[in-house]
């Protein structure tokens, strides 16, 4: 496809550095091993989809990209500063790095606006009323203007998922990771959600998303990931992902999913 | 048989003591209680492995025992050691001490009720330690720690009828006085009963009052059965 060409080449051509860079991870939980050597470099201004079964290791290496998960062996490596127990201001690291999760952890207690503002406010020194303008600003973005002063509890799922995008893109992040994002919403909220999703790469936000989305990720991803069983399988442009995957176990899978 | 309230009447100024000081040793060691438990549920989750054990020992030796033991070990035992302290000061330090292990424990509760999520989204903003445990979890701890917490200090109210045993003057230590004066041990201990009674009632409103103003209430239509 003419447009993920097109983006392929202009990440090569600006950035030749990794925005993130995996090196032969290796994770366990106690004696199961959850990530088996993986290696993953992902480029500013790409759109990188992992999917997989579930049980894959796909939403744990991304919660290792921003240290939610800690990784036993091997290198991870965020805009250069590798990513270990000694590492200092994880926080500072942290936000550069935004995360929408599958129940989107909006903070109850806080209105819509106060939910976005937190983090401008407290991690980046920003004046109340700086905050309250990039809040409505993203707001705007993602369509919900209007709901500012509501709870989330008042909200339905799409909205609330909406406004947790909203949320990290306040913090203005080199990169945006989504774990299942559209995952636990009804099907009709789904398409509000990856729409915002869409316009945020078209608008050449680095992306690294988990979905089940297999529409989302032919058109919007420039790299396609297969997990299964922990190790990345398979990994290719989204055509040739789709139309041509190599591996039996990717074939597989895609079988299941479009089955469906 | 009849009633003999002169008996009480003649004799309410000890009881209105006894009042005063059991409400004297709550009101001081109910808050006092609550900073501890504040202290030792933060140690008591803390990565460094000194201050949990700590705090570990702290909850299990002030929970595993009675009360009434340990206002014994700190009045009679201690001044083997040279800590002298009166019945009154043993009294304050211990009621808040053996508050502050259940309060922990609560506290602890209460954060481990909040859902993972909210402690992934905190850390992803970058947000630090101390600022999102008390602007995102704290507030989010209310619901789950108001109950149990008000049972626990209304208990600490009880206990604290224990202090007569080593001469401080509350309320049971008052109806042991009054009743030895008078031999009226129906109407006395009758009007102790009546006395905590009211104590824990007016108590209970006004934690009623704090749970309203924290969205704390328990009243759940689905849990009665028609």
């Amino acid at each position: 496809m003419h447009k993920n060409e097109e983006s392929k080449v202009v990440a090569c051509e600006l950035n030749r550095e990794a925005l993130i860079e995996i090196r032969n991870v290796n994770k366990w939980y106690n004696d199961f091993q959850v990530l088996k050597d993986i290696n993953l470099s992902v480029y500013t201004g790409e759109r990188v989809v992992i999917c997989g079964p579930s049980g894959s290791g796909k939403s744990t290496l991304i919660r290792c990209i921003n240290r939610l998960e800690k990784h036993q062996q091997g290198d991870i490596i965020f805009d250069g500063i590798e990513l270990t127990d000694e590492v200092k201001n994880i926080d500072k690291i942290r936000s550069e790095i935004g995360m929408c999760f599958q129940q989107f952890n909006l903070f109850p207690h806080l209105t819509v606006m106060e939910n976005l503002i937190l983090a401008p406010i407290s991690v980046r020194d920003l004046s109340n009323a700086k905050a309250r303008e990039i809040g409505a600003h993203y707001l705007e973005k993602v369509k919900i203007q209007d709901q500012a002063d509501k709870y989330p509890s008042e909200l339905s799922g799409g909205q609330q998922q909406r406004v947790a995008i909203a949320r990290a893109l306040c913090m203005q992040p080199r990169v945006l990771l989504f774990d299942e994002p559209t995952s636990a919403l009804d099907p009709e909220m789904i398409a509000e959600v990856l729409d915002i999703m869409e316009k945020l790469a078209t608008e050449g936000m680095t992306m690294v998303c988990v979905t089940h989305e297999m529409g989302f990720a032919r058109k919007v991803a420039d790299r396609v990931i297969f997990m299964d069983a922990g190790q990345i399988v398979e990994e290719n442009d989204p055509i040739n992902f789709f139309d041509n995957p190599k591996n039996k176990r990717t074939q597989k899978f895609l079988k299941q999913i479009f089955e469906h | 048989m009849t009633f003999d309230y002169m008996a009480i009447w003649d004799n309410r100024d000890i009881l209105i003591d006894g009042v005063l000081t059991t409400l004297l040793v709550s009101t001081i060691a109910i808050p006092i209680g609550i900073c501890i438990g504040v202290v030792i549920c933060m140690m008591r989750i803390s990565g460094n492995r000194m201050l949990r054990w700590s705090s570990i020992v702290y909850i299990e030796f002030l929970r595993n025992i009675p009360f009434l033991i340990l206002i014994f070990l700190v009045f009679y035992a201690l001044p083997f050691y040279g800590l002298r302290l009166s019945g009154l000061t043993t009294g304050f330090i211990c009621l808040s001490i053996y508050g502050g292990a259940y309060f922990a424990e609560i506290f602890r509760g209460g954060i481990q009720s909040v859902s993972k999520g909210q402690f992934d989204a905190s850390k992803a903003l970058g947000l630090k330690y101390g600022f999102y445990m008390r602007r995102v979890i704290f507030p989010q701890l209310y619901q789950y720690i108001i109950p149990p917490g008000t049972n626990i200090a209304l208990t600490m109210i009880k206990e604290s009828s224990l202090l007569s045993m080593i001469t401080v003057a509350e309320l049971t230590y008052a109806a042991h006085d009054v009743n030895g004066r008078t031999f009226t041990p129906v109407e006395t201990f009758a009007t102790i009963a009546l006395l905590y009674w009211l104590i824990s009632t007016i108590f209970l409103k006004l934690t009623h009052i704090l749970q309203i103003k924290f969205g704390a209430e328990d009243t759940r239509d689905d849990l009665t059965i028609r």
